[in-house]
């Protein structure tokens, strides 16, 4: 088994990883720099995996970065390698080759660790989970596998309705004949969105052909002779006709990989994840964490927690190279947000969604029908936003939330077609004339 | 790089940056035909307005852009040379995490074709962006700054 060195070693080859790369270069364009990922793929988007599967972006539109990404950023891409056993006495990982590469082994010695290995699907324990036909959907190698057998799927049934779920679930109806969405909750993208925006989203999948049930889940998967799935059984006893099943319930940090190294994660309570503080650095010294496996500083609440978000772990990735190499900044960009379109139905929101039951809290809402828009507010500053159907200058008040700015002086104006940004307190005014800088 | 600011002291707020803007990226580029024949594009400039104070605002350019850093389909980054914040049309899927990321609401939606989303390009096949060259009142200017030092990333 070979020894190698490298200065920087991060573990993962998505955004948070990406985002490490791009923060060590911007201080040490000497440091030697290893990227492991068990996928064999050159650095790609994962949202846009259902994207490729309804063909609207192809294999090259996946490409999160250029293909001389690696090059120019003299990065040593282990492709298709998993990295198994973490020595933080020793600092050194040993990778296993997978697919292609089985059996090939490194020992890869470190001076600064990333990691950055996003999440797991959650699959339920149930009969069948082996059956042809029966996936996630959380990486590249699903979404062609799936691709593949789109031609025979007639009956797609998604369990699960959250943002997976829903882009599944859409993309899906675009080339298969009959699309089901199966969601536990009383409404679909419940964490994302409030009542009335989750109607509105689940009008959209209605309008374009895809059946929604609610308050119900999955319990049984039935198959044919040859092992293919044919028929999923639902908790109130009902059977849908399904030849492709896509469970999409959830994601969990994957941190198998530093189980028993010293590392400190974050209890089961609170849904796991490595702990880091605002530098993105673990517990021990040297290892840094970022992205679906990581907590992260929520600007909203004050609080660390799990973020499993596209941006946080970009910017969380790109803060911990920085730190790594030694230039030291803060992430504090994060909170829960999200952004996401269906079929032309626009809809964002971010920090709290539902209006907390507490003092100091209040809501301002704006319903035009086909558009949503809500404030949440406590003392005068946003915590929460939802605007569903028009998202036109929702950053204005994402950048209130992060600012915390006191809205109280054009609170009523706030949802107005009056709102500008003539209305901002003089300092904020001046700020949004400037370019910002969001390392800090 | 070039970054264009305001004068709000000289903006009489009459929008006429949104409608040069709005022709330049317009797929005759015709003031009459943009307006009479086209679906208009979105403008990528914003006159902010509130009774007489007025300004127009556009992508600032931002050093470390929250836009760039927030892409999901890596569609916008920074030009290593200039700084300018650049976005690949074609990688854009109109997911609208930059209009949500965008804290001066500086990108919107395009809803025209494909669901794309519009921000100031500086318009690079002119000399002067068009919304700097049309203001009638020098309300807004140019001007070429040095930007941070940077490494590819």
């Amino acid at each position: 088994m070979a020894t190698k060195k490298f200065d920087y070693l991060i573990i993962g080859n998505s955004a948070g990883g990406i985002g490490c790369a791009e923060g060590i270069r911007r201080v040490d364009t000497k440091g030697t720099i290893a990227m492991v990922s068990d996928e064999p793929y050159h650095t790609y988007s994962r949202p846009l995996i259902t994207h490729l599967l309804e063909g609207d972006v192809d294999r090259k539109g996946m490409d999160f970065r250029p293909r001389d990404f690696y090059r120019r950023h003299a990065v040593e891409p282990l492709l298709g390698f998993r990295a198994e056993d973490l020595n933080t006495d020793g600092r050194s990982v040993k990778v296993i080759g997978t697919n292609g590469k089985a059996g090939t082994r490194h020992n890869l010695r470190y001076g600064k660790l990333l990691v950055a290995t996003g999440g797991a699907p959650f699959i339920p324990a149930m009969d069948g989970l082996g059956l042809g036909g029966v996936t996630p959907m959380i990486n590249l190698a699903q979404s062609l596998d799936v691709k593949k057998r789109l031609a025979r799927v007639r009956n797609a049934v998604v369990l699960g309705a959250g943002l997976i779920g829903t882009k599944t679930a859409e993309a899906l109806s675009q080339v298969v004949n009959r699309v089901t969405m199966v969601e536990l909750a009383d409404r679909i993208l419940a964490p994302v969105s409030d009542i009335r925006s989750s109607r509105m989203a689940a009008d959209a999948f209605r309008g374009n052909g895809v059946e929604v049930i609610l308050n119900n889940t999955v319990t049984g998967i039935q198959g044919d002779e040859k092992g293919q799935v044919t028929e999923v059984v639902l908790r109130d006893g009902s059977v849908l006709p399904c030849d492709l099943f896509v469970v999409a319930i959830g994601v969990r940090p994957r941190t198998d990989l530093l189980e028993g190294s010293g590392v400190e994660l974050a209890s089961a309570k609170v849904g796991g994840g490595v702990e880091v503080d605002l530098n993105m650095e673990t517990s021990v010294e040297g290892i840094y964490a970022c992205g679906d496996c990581a907590h992260a500083h929520d600007f909203v609440t004050g609080g660390m927690r799990l973020l499993p978000l596209w941006p946080n772990a970009y910017i969380g990735g790109r803060i911990a190279g920085l730190n790594m190499a030694g230039s030291p900044h803060h992430h504090r960009w994060a909170t829960n947000m999200n952004s996401v379109d269906f079929f032309g139905f626009p809809m964002v929101s971010a920090g709290f969604m539902l209006k907390p039951d507490r003092k100091g809290f209040e809501e301002i809402v704006r319903d035009e029908g086909h558009w949503y828009a809500k404030i949440i507010l406590q003392n005068d500053v946003i915590k929460g936003l939802i605007m569903a159907g028009r998202v036109e200058r929702a950053g204005i008040y994402l950048g209130l939330m992060r600012g915390r700015t006191k809205v109280t002086a054009f609170k009523r104006e706030l949802l107005t077609d009056a709102f500008t940004a003539v209305h901002l307190p003089d300092e904020v005014k001046e700020e949004i004339k400037k370019p910002i800088t969001v390392i800090e | 790089m070039k970054r264009i600011y305001a004068r709000e002291e000289v903006c009489i707020g009459c929008r006429l940056c949104e409608i040069h803007c709005q022709v330049e990226h317009s797929r005759t580029r015709n003031i009459i035909k943009t307006f009479k024949e086209e679906v208009p594009p979105p403008p990528r400039i914003n006159v902010e307005e509130e009774g007489p104070v007025s300004f127009a605002l556009q992508c600032r350019h931002c050093d470390e852009p929250y836009c760039a850093y927030s892409c999901i389909a890596g569609a916008i980054y920074q030009d290593e040379q200039t700084g300018e914040v650049i976005q690949d049309i074609e990688k854009c899927i109109g997911c609208w995490t930059c209009v949500l990321t965008c804290t001066k609401g500086a990108i919107r939606p395009d809803l025209r074709g494909p669901r794309k989303a519009a921000k100031c390009d500086l318009c690079p096949d002119r000399e002067i962006p068009a919304c700097v060259e049309m203001c009638p009142n020098d309300a807004l200017y140019i001007v070429e700054e040095e930007i941070k030092e940077t490494v590819p990333g």
